[in-house]
């Protein structure tokens, strides 16, 4: 059924996150992780991690989560940051035949992980309490003025709009169609990959030619509630600014003046 | 409301190369409040010919006057679409956000109106059609019959003076079919909306006011719903299947028991029945 498929990976709930204004969610996810970037010393990489991680605890969805939808790009960035390992330059701390371990091989390692993971756990955080309706609209109105260099913004959101909509409508629909293909005698799962493949033919035919129908119903109907006859158009959804908004820019202010800050003192050389 | 003078329409057909004629030089007029239903075989040219009336389709020859403006007009194209609306079979494919609200706010979005104007013109659509408290909701989560009423409500909440339903419970189970009928009565009785309904269904002919009847792209003859009732040539021409009250009204008028009117209604026709044999006792 097209009802149990929830698009995304949106948890529903009701936390200082999710109720967050996602025009300002998305703004301020892109910065954090341009300061993550920033960052290069341990204490800035220790500010924002401890940052994200108060965002996890914000978002109120349990960190099982978190670990779930993230776990191979997680071994993968162990796995960069190990060979980052061995890339260092300066004095070798540690060599064994052709291996050598420098400071700065074991800082790169480090910071390259650090970075990674809190990206992850930062991007993680927005689509998992920004719904993917929540998230068109606030992509709308960020986007809104490039109006002004000619890119039609409308037309590309209604399209994001439409898509969302129909995916769920397809993907019950090509159900429908490989258990109708079946019935007549079909077998998918027979063969090698070519004949695999080939045996996909009849049912992404007989889809495409209804999705074309449904676009041509669709793009009638739409036509008939006006749709692209008048100049400008207006929107139902309507965003305000909160205070839990204002308290995360001024934390993510905070957090930019705090990382360029200590990315010039070096904790080995306060030690 | 809605005049047509003359109107043929006419496709290219590649295989023979010659203009195929889908509607052959039709006059029609529907009045204001008027309930309208047009009947006829597939392929007799019904939804080509309401497509006419919003501009959908323009006339290869004749002329289409919808609220005095001319459907030739490119100009007035959205106005002609807000005044009459239409609704179509499938839900899903008139159904353009994945939010039930959003999508009653489609058409007002279109039309430019203020954001302050179209939250009540919403709920009043959405409150219209029974469907407020699904206002939001994802439209994948509501069955066919409510789906078709969150169409309605698109099209109601832009305030057409008429709307057309273009066989808008085919794909309904018994059902979402009923909610839908009654749906598009309450339009008629509450807010006086001029209605032009195609149907296959001798259930939804009953509250019309007049029927036309169509027939390879021509208007056969404008009836009664009571006439085709009355007269099997039209159910047989139709391809209609009598309901059971109406075979049972039949038979009781052949045993000399008239019911005071003919009606589709199982329930209603108990009633009646019922009614007839209390006065009988009486006397």
């Amino acid at each position: 059924m097209a009802a149990d498929i929830v698009l995304g990976q949106y948890l529903p709930g009701d936390s200082l996150l999710h109720r967050m204004d996602p025009r300002a969610k998305i703004l301020l996810s892109f910065w954090l992780m341009v300061i993550v970037f920033t960052a290069w010393s341990y204490i800035s990489l220790t500010i924002i991690s401890v940052f994200t991680f108060i965002m996890i605890l914000a978002s109120s969805i349990p960190i099982k989560s978190y670990i779930r939808n993230t776990g191979f790009i997680f071994a993968m960035t162990l796995f960069s940051s190990f060979l980052n390992l061995f890339y260092g330059v300066g004095e070798p701390i540690f060599e064994w035949g052709f291996i050598t371990i420098t400071a700065s091989g074991i800082q790169n390692s480090i910071v390259v992980a650090a970075r990674i993971f809190d990206m992850m756990m930062i991007s993680a955080c927005l689509m998992f309490t920004t719904s993917a309706n929540d998230m068109t609209h606030g992509l709308e109105k960020i986007m809104s003025p490039l109006k002004f260099i000619g890119v039609d913004v409308d037309d590309v959101i209604m399209m994001i709009t439409i898509s969302l909509r129909f995916i769920p409508i397809t993907l019950e629909e090509t159900n429908k169609i490989i258990n109708a293909q079946k019935s007549r005698g079909a077998d998918m799962n027979k063969g090698g990959p070519i004949d695999r493949i080939k045996s996909f033919t009849p049912i992404i035919l007989p889809l495409f030619a209804s999705t074309f129908r449904r676009a041509y119903e669709l793009s009638m109907a739409m036509e008939c509630r006006c749709y692209g006859l008048k100049g400008s158009r207006t929107h139902l959804k309507n965003f305000k600014l909160g205070i839990a908004d204002l308290f995360a820019m001024v934390l993510v202010g905070l957090i930019m003046i705090g990382v360029i800050f200590c990315n010039n003192m070096d904790i080995a050389k306060i030690i | 409301m809605i005049e047509l003078r003359n109107v043929s329409f006419s496709a290219y057909d590649e295989e023979t190369s010659q203009n195929n004629y889908i509607l052959k030089e039709i006059n029609l007029n529907i009045y204001k409040r008027e309930f309208v239903v047009i009947l006829g075989k597939n392929g007799s040219g019904k939804s080509t010919l309401v497509k006419h009336f919003n501009g959908v389709l323009i006339p290869t020859s004749g002329d289409v006057v919808a609220d005095g403006i001319n459907t030739k007009d490119e100009d007035k194209f959205c106005e002609i679409r807000q005044k009459i609306g239409m609704v179509f079979q499938n839900p899903d494919n008139q159904i353009v956000s994945s939010v039930v609200e959003e999508d009653v706010a489609f058409g007002l979005e279109n039309l430019g109106i203020p954001r302050r104007e179209m939250v009540s013109l919403v709920d009043n659509a959405l409150k219209c059609v029974g469907m407020y408290d699904f206002k939001k909701s994802s439209p994948n989560m509501l069955s066919g019959g409510q789906k078709q009423r969150i169409a309605i409500a698109g099209v109601l909440a832009m305030n057409p003076e008429c709307i057309v339903f273009d066989e808008p419970t085919s794909m309904l189970d018994p059902e979402g079919r009923k909610e839908v009928v009654d749906t598009i009565q309450n339009l008629k009785k509450g807010n006086g909306t001029t209605i032009v309904l195609i149907t296959h269904n001798i259930e939804e002919i009953f509250c019309a006011d007049r029927v036309i009847i169509m027939d390879s792209g021509r208007i056969v003859s404008e009836v009664t719903p009571y006439e085709i009732l009355l007269d099997k040539n039209y159910m047989r021409m139709l391809g209609l299947k009598a309901t059971q009250s109406i075979d049972l009204f039949y038979k009781l008028a052949g045993r000399g028991i008239n019911l005071p009117f003919l009606t589709a209604d199982e329930d209603k026709c108990a009633d009646m029945i019922v009614e007839f044999l209390e006065e009988k006792k009486c006397r």
